[in-house]
Parts: structure tokens; sequence; C-alpha cells
């Protein structure tokens, strides 16, 4: 009598998981988050890599677009300042693990205003787990990224 | 150190020939006595143990010594520079001073203290006379008496004093009237001055220095009870005029003061104060008091240029409340003299002083300064405002409590002194600042965008000080007296106000630089408000001197070495900063001689006041250049004041006819000693007729038109001068009623 009982409790425990697996797709919830990690910038003058680069990932609430804003980052190793730089109007598709990050082309904004000069330009990238990483090109500047979340309790710190 | 030796030799010759030239030496206990109610020392001037100045208002009068800040190079060493306005009455004594915040000689009338340095320079009338004790008098009189106390003694209505008038009337439109009498348990002075001015502003093509003042001054006195006196002071100078008359020193050439914008100072001073002093059968107790009030507002083109580059504002109201009780022993003649004392005051000041960049200045000062440090194909910043307002309030309380005491041990042939002081003084500054402006990042930005930057905060400081001193007199014989010193002094420490548009400019360009998400490798830096405050200066002096009177010729000479700790200088900022700011500069020394020397018999009269110094620093490195051993700026080598006079008997009338020297220096302009002035000598004379009570004279001034430079600074990398007066004539008349 117990064995029938187990077994059918662990029948009623398959039938209540594939109903649940039927009805909602296995997608992981888009958030607005800050990343940290590192930033490569292939320059005319050669590949540079900056570390500890923040990112801002802004998603709509519907979280099908969203922006993404690169802090105190430089184009060039010897620019003389760094930029925050903010990039609108990226497609968010979301897959099971998280969500892929599209832009053909966008105008960025920076300085206070949009920023033709380095227009992006096949922005590619995705957000799986805590990371996110993507590739673009900034103006004619081929640039990528990878960076981890940043949990609560670090940014309290 | 060779002068030094010198002077040292010349001293002692002087002791030695004093002694060998007294024809009585016979001690004589009871010495004429000065006029000494506006000093608290217990003992006769001729026994105290410093330099002692006195002079009289009739001989001030007779020199066109009006005000403070003309008694400079009269009184050996004291140099106080006739420039800017009334506010900018800045005293070097003895290697010590700086041309900010509190002064380094403290200013006392009748006993009560001056507590703003603002209220200094003002015209006086009704005094008795003016003494100065030399050195360091911290144990007696507190904060910034370290390099001397000037103290200024008026007419009371307890002594005979006729009704005086007079009228004054010169060059430069010059016209100044005084009067004092007294009646009844009253004295009343008044005096009145108008210039029209000395410098031309060639930009506006009018004067700019003129200036209107008018002093009041009401003393109420009486024996209040047979061994009470009860004295009120009220005091007030109300003044209007231009001023700050700078010139740009370009490839060593002195060019005509030229600026745009308005240069004025206005001043309402007022002080009440109030004295009771009771003698009983053991002990004499004495009560002052005062209440102090200063309003004032001044406006200046901070570039003095014809350029709109900027201005600033400085608008104070402040209110001070003073309070000291002294006891001391009744008996003058007891061996034992103590004197100990409380003294307390409190000092709230609510200070204005916006700073307004103009078109001109925002291109020059912050515009291209940002735009450096920014890629010209990233863009560039601009701001749109024709003027922008950098405003900074301050609310600044400073308070002092301080306990005294002073005992003078009267053994025959010697005076000697042993006191010691124990003050502690605090203050608290809240500042609230706020620059505002619109800005566009060009060609990003399509519209300005509005940003306004507050800053806001309280620093606080505490400091206590013991202030000894030590001194023996020995006399000689009853022409004679030699006295040795160690003193220690101190002036106050404080906040510097002036450095916070620096602060707010730079604060304001990160501003907006984080605000359009730039961020430069090298910030704008500058200090900020926790290190605006800065500590005490002190200062320990040793000194040598003597006293000689020997029928007409009085002399005195003295020697001195001062070792002084946290010297208070200004410095400029590096760079294209626009503040300034007082820094403890470090450690200086000053070694020096001062004599004064007169001979009046009959109708001739004689003196000379001369003073040499050298004042070095020890240790003062900028962080910019290392100035170890170089001389103190604005600190004269040498200061000369010298004359002669006769009078001619002509019947019932005389004819008094009078010729000067008065000179300063060499000395230099700045730390470095890259500008120097030379000695610069000035010839004065006078020509004076008086029949009974009646005086009628002229005056001149500088009378072969020497071309001094009484002041330097430096501002947004620019270097300017102030000129000395020019020659003035002045004719007047003085009537006694």
């Amino acid at each position: 009598m117990k064995k029938t009982l187990f077994l059918m409790l662990a029948l009623a425990a398959v039938l209540v998981s594939c109903d649940k697996s039927s009805d909602e797709p296995q997608e992981l919830k888009i958030e607005s988050a800050d990343y940290c990690g590192d930033l490569s910038v292939e320059a005319s003058s050669g590949l540079f890599t900056m570390d500890s680069i923040k990112v801002a990932f802004n998603a709509t609430d519907k979280a099908d677009s969203a922006s993404v804003t690169l802090f105190q980052v430089k184009f060039a190793p010897r620019m003389p300042v760094s930029l925050d730089v903010t990039i609108p109007e990226i497609t968010v598709t979301r897959t099971e693990k998280g969500g892929i990050l599209t832009v053909d082309s966008v105008v960025p904004f920076a300085m206070g205003g949009k920023y033709p000069n380095y227009t992006v330009k096949d922005f590619e990238g995705e957000i799986v787990d805590n990371e996110i990483t993507f590739s673009l090109k900034f103006g004619s500047t081929p640039t990528s990224y990878r960076g981890l979340l940043i949990e609560e309790d670090d940014k309290e710190q | 150190m060779k002068t030094f030796a010198v002077a040292m030799t010349a001293m002692v010759l002087i002791s030695i020939l004093a002694a060998t030239m007294a024809l009585d030496d016979t001690l004589t206990q009871n010495l004429p006595m000065i006029n000494v109610t506006a000093l608290k020392e217990q003992v006769p001037t001729e026994r105290i143990a410093s330099a002692v100045s006195s002079i009289s208002f009739e001989t001030l009068r007779k020199n066109g010594t009006y005000r403070p800040n003309s008694l400079s190079r009269t009184i050996p060493g004291l140099h106080i520079p006739d420039y800017g306005a009334s506010m900018t009455s800045t005293v070097y004594l003895r290697g010590l001073g700086s041309r900010m915040d509190n002064p380094v000689m403290g200013l006392y009338i009748d006993g009560i203290p001056v507590i703003d340095k603002n209220a200094y320079d003002f015209d006086w009338e009704g005094l008795n006379g003016v003494t100065m004790l030399g050195g360091p008098q911290g144990t007696m009189y507190g904060r910034n008496s370290m390099g001397g106390v000037l103290s200024l003694s008026t007419i009371s209505p307890l002594e005979d004093s006729k009704p005086t008038v007079r009228l004054e009337y010169g060059t430069a439109n010059t016209f100044r009237a005084g009067i004092s009498f007294t009646t009844g348990s009253h004295a009343f002075s008044a005096t009145f001055r108008h210039t029209d001015g000395f410098f031309m502003n060639v930009y506006k093509n009018r004067l700019t220095d003129p200036y209107d003042g008018l002093s009041f001054r009401w003393k109420w006195e009486r024996h209040v009870t047979e061994r009470a006196t009860l004295t009120n002071i009220l005091q007030a100078n109300l003044s209007k005029e231009g001023g700050f008359a700078y010139g740009l020193w370009q490839d060593s050439v002195l060019h005509p003061v030229s600026y745009n914008d308005e240069g004025s100072y206005r001043r309402l001073s007022v002080i009440e104060g109030f004295k009771l002093h009771r003698c009983g059968d053991e002990f004499k107790t004495d009560v002052a008091g005062s209440l102090q009030l200063l309003s004032d507002d001044m406006h200046m083109d901070q570039d003095y240029t014809p350029k709109s580059v900027f201005t600033l504002q400085q608008k104070q109201l402040s209110g001070a409340g003073t309070l000291e009780f002294t006891l001391r022993r009744a008996d003058a003649y007891a061996l034992w003299q103590p004197q100990t004392g409380l003294f307390a005051f409190y000092r709230l000041n609510s200070m204005s002083a916006p700073v307004t960049f103009k078109r001109d200045g925002i291109e020059t000062l912050i515009l291209n300064n940002a735009n450096s440090h920014i890629p010209e194909d990233i863009g560039y910043l601009a701001i749109s405002d024709t003027r922008m307002p950098v405003n900074s309030d301050f609310l600044i309380d400073t308070w002092n409590t301080a306990l005294f005491h002073e005992s003078v041990f009267d053994l025959d042939r010697w005076t000697l002194t042993a006191g010691i002081r124990l003050d502690y003084e605090g203050g608290t500054m809240d500042y609230d600042c706020m620059a505002r402006l619109h800005y566009r990042f060009e060609p990003v930005m399509t519209a300005d965008r509005e940003l306004s930057v507050p800053y806001k905060g309280t620093v606080s400081h505490r400091h206590f000080e013991v202030i000894p001193k030590l001194s023996a007199l020995f006399r000689v014989n009853s022409e004679t007296a030699l006295y040795a010193t160690l003193s220690k002094g101190y002036r106050a420490g404080g906040f510097n106000t002036q450095i916070f548009s620096d602060i707010l400019q730079n604060i304001t360009m990160n501003a907006v630089m984080k605000d359009l998400g730039v961020h430069l490798d090298r910030k704008f830096v500058s200090v900020t408000a926790g290190n605006t405050e800065y500590d005490p200066e002190t200062a320990w002096n040793m000194e040598l001197g003597t006293r000689f009177n020997h029928g007409p010729f009085r002399a005195q000479a003295s020697v001195y070495c001062m070792n002084v700790s946290g010297q208070q200088l200004t410095v400029f900022p590096p760079g294209m900063s626009t503040g300034r700011m007082m820094t403890n500069a470090g450690r200086s020394r000053s070694i020096g001689l001062e004599t004064v020397m007169s001979w009046n018999p009959e109708r001739f009269r004689s003196h000379v006041s001369w003073s040499w110094c050298d004042a070095r620093f020890i240790s003062y490195n900028d962080g910019n250049a290392d100035y170890s051993g170089n001389r103190l700026p604005y600190v004269p080598e040498h200061t000369l004041d010298a004359g002669i006079g006769y009078s001619f008997r002509l019947g019932s009338r005389t004819l008094d006819i009078d010729a000067g020297l008065n000179g300063a220096g060499p000395y230099s302009w700045n730390e470095a000693g890259t500008q120097k002035e030379p000695f610069r000598l000035k010839v004065s004379g006078r020509i004076a007729m008086v029949l009974g009570d009646t005086e009628i004279y002229v005056r001149g001034e500088n009378l072969t038109g020497t071309q001094e430079r009484s002041f330097y600074f430096k501002s947004v990398g620019k270097e300017f001068f102030a000129s000395g007066k020019p020659r003035t004539i002045m004719t007047g008349i003085t009537f006694k009623l």
C-alpha cells in the first residue's frame, strides 16, 4: 500500500511538472541591471583593454527593447578623457537562458546629446545567467565587452 | 648677521654713553608719569620693558597724521602701506604681517580693543596721543598683539581741554574739518574728510579713489563715587570711498590704473564701550566691555583690466562683544604688584562674497581652461551666460576666553616682570555656496542645460595657547635704563573665505563634466573647504633695550630676535587661479634694531626714528618652490622718519618751520624675491604762523614727488602695483577757543 501511494505521488509530480512546462516557456526574466567587466577596443594603434568598466543595462517594461550605457570608456589609449556612452533602441529577444541583444545601426548618446561620430553598427550580444557579452562597432572601431552582474551587496560596498 | 652685530654694538654703546653722560645717578623712583590710561600695564611707560613710542596729538596733527595708517614709519618698524581702501590696512611689524585676515598689531581705543581689522583705519580727532608697545604683548593683550599694541588715548571731560576747531584744504580737493570739546561730563569730537582722489582711472576717465568719511566720538566720564570712575565711549565711523588704484606692471613699466568695473568701499563702524574703575583699599578693579558693529560693502574689479573678466563683492555685517575684568593691587609703590584678569569676546560675522564671472572671464578663466582638457575632435564646452555668479555666503563665529596674570616686582633698581596668559580660542564657519550656469557641449547638444552646483558645510577650529612673559628692567641711574624681555605672542587662526570662488569654479567644472558624462584624466583640482582653516601664528621674542633721557635729549634703542612658527602668509594658488589663500607658511625669524632719538632744546626740535629688520624664512616650501633663506615679502629692511624744526619768535607771533624725511625699504614683493622695491625717501615740510590760540599753516608731503610703489599682487597671472600718494600740499587753520 505504501509502495502504491509513493508511485501515485511520483506520477502526480511528473504530471504537474509537465503541465507547467507546457504552459510557460522556460525564459529568464530580462531585468535592468549593472555589470562590471572588460572592454576591448581595436583602435588604430592596436588592441587595448580596459578592465572594471561598468555597464548599465536598462530594459523597457515589456523587456523587448533596452539601452546599454557604458561608463568611462575610451576609444583610444591616449584619449585624455573617458566618456559615458548610451546605446539606445537595442532589440531584446528572449531565450531560454536569457536574451539576445541586437541593433543594426543606431546613433548613441554621449556628452549630452546624440553623437553620430560614434554611430553604433552591428551590435550583437546576449545576456546569459549573470553575464552580458556584446560586440559592436563604434564608428569604425570594433569593440567588445564581457561583464558579470553586480550583485546588490557589491553595489552597496 | 653682520648688521645685527653692528646694531647690537651700537645699542650697547648708546647705553654706555648714556650712563657716562648721566649727571645725576641718584635713582628716582617716581619717574615722570606719561598718560598711560589706555594701557594695561601697571607701571609708567618708563618702566615697561618693551620698546615704547608715545606721540602727542599735537605732534600727530602737525605731521598730518590723522589716522592709524599715517603712523607708518613714524614709529620705528611700523609699516602700513597705504593702498586699496580703508579696509586694507595691512600692518607689518618686526617681520610679521600678512595681507589678509588677522592683524599682527592690537589696536585699543581708551583700553577697548578694536576687534575687526576692517575698522582699524579711520580718521581721528580729539586724541591725547598714541602709544605703541613694540614686540609681542600677548600676555596682557592676547590675540593679534604679537607685533605690538597701538593704544589711542582720547580727551577726557575730567581733564582740561580747550575746544578746538581745525580746517584744512589742499591737493586733490582734499578738505578736512575737525572739532573737539568737553562740557560737563562729556567729551565730543568729530572729523570729516573729503578728497576727490589722487589716481585717475584712464579707462573710466575719472578718479578712482575719492573719499568721504565722518568720524564721531562721544565720551562720558564721571567719578560716580569717591573711589569709582565710570566711562562710556561711543565711537562711530562712516565712510564711502573708491579705491583699489592698481595699475598693470608689464615689461618693467607701471601702467596707469585702467579697469572697467566698480571699485568702492562703504563702511559703518560703531564701537560702544564702557569702563568701570574702582580703587579700593587693597585692590583696584577694572571692568571694561564693548559692543562693536561693523557693516561694510566692498566692490572690486578683480582683474583690474578694461575687460569684463570677474568682479567681487564682499558684504559683511559683524557684531562683537568684549568683556574684561582685571584686579590689581591698589598700592602702586608696593614691592609686589600683581595683576590678574579675565577676558572674553564673541564675534559673529555674516559675510556674503559673490564672485561674478563676466563674459571675458567665462571665456578666458573658465572655458579656455575647461576646453584645454577636451580633445578638439570630441567637441567643446560653451556657456551662454553673460554673467556667471558664484555666490558664497558665510556665517563665521569666533570666540576667545583668556585668563592672565602679571606680577611686577619693584626691587630698588630692578623692575622684574613675570606673566602668563592661558588663551583658548575657537571658531566655526558655515559656508553656503552656489554656482549656477547654462552650458552646452558643442556640437553634440542642441540646447542649453541649466546646472546648479551647491556647496555647503561647516568647518571649525579650536586652539589653546599659553603665552608667558619674563622681563627685567635695570635703572642704571635716573636717566638710563636697560631692559631684557622674553615674550610670546600669537596671531589667531581663521578661515580662508577668499579661496571659495576658486573651489566653486573647480567644483562647477567637474560637475559640468560629470553631467555630460565626460571624465577628465586630469580633474579640475583645488583645495576643499576642509583645507581653508589655518592655524595661529606664534612668535617668541628676545629683546634687549635701553632708554636714556637727559634734558631735552631722549633716546631709546632695542634689538630683538623673533622666532615665528606657522607664519601666516598669503599664497596665490598656481595656474589661472582667481582666489588667494592664507597658509601657515612654515617658520621664519626676524632680527632687528629699532631706535628713536629726539633732541628738543627750547625752540629747536629734531627726531630720528629708524629701524632695521632682517626677516627671513627658515623653512618654507609652497609646493612649487623652496623659499628657505629668502626675505619675507612686504617687510621693509629699513624704516626711517627724521625731522628738524625751529620756532622763530616774531613779537607775539611764532613762526614754525619744520622739515622731514620719511622712507622705507628695500623689500621684496614676493616670496621668491623677484620683485623688489628699493629704499625710497619722501620729503615733507611745514610752515606755520601761530597767533595766540590760532595757527595757520601750509604742509607738504612727498615734496620731491618720489614715485613709490606701495603694494603688489598678482591676479590671473598678471602683476599689479599700487602707487604711493603723489606730492600733496595742504593749508589749514586751527583755532583753540
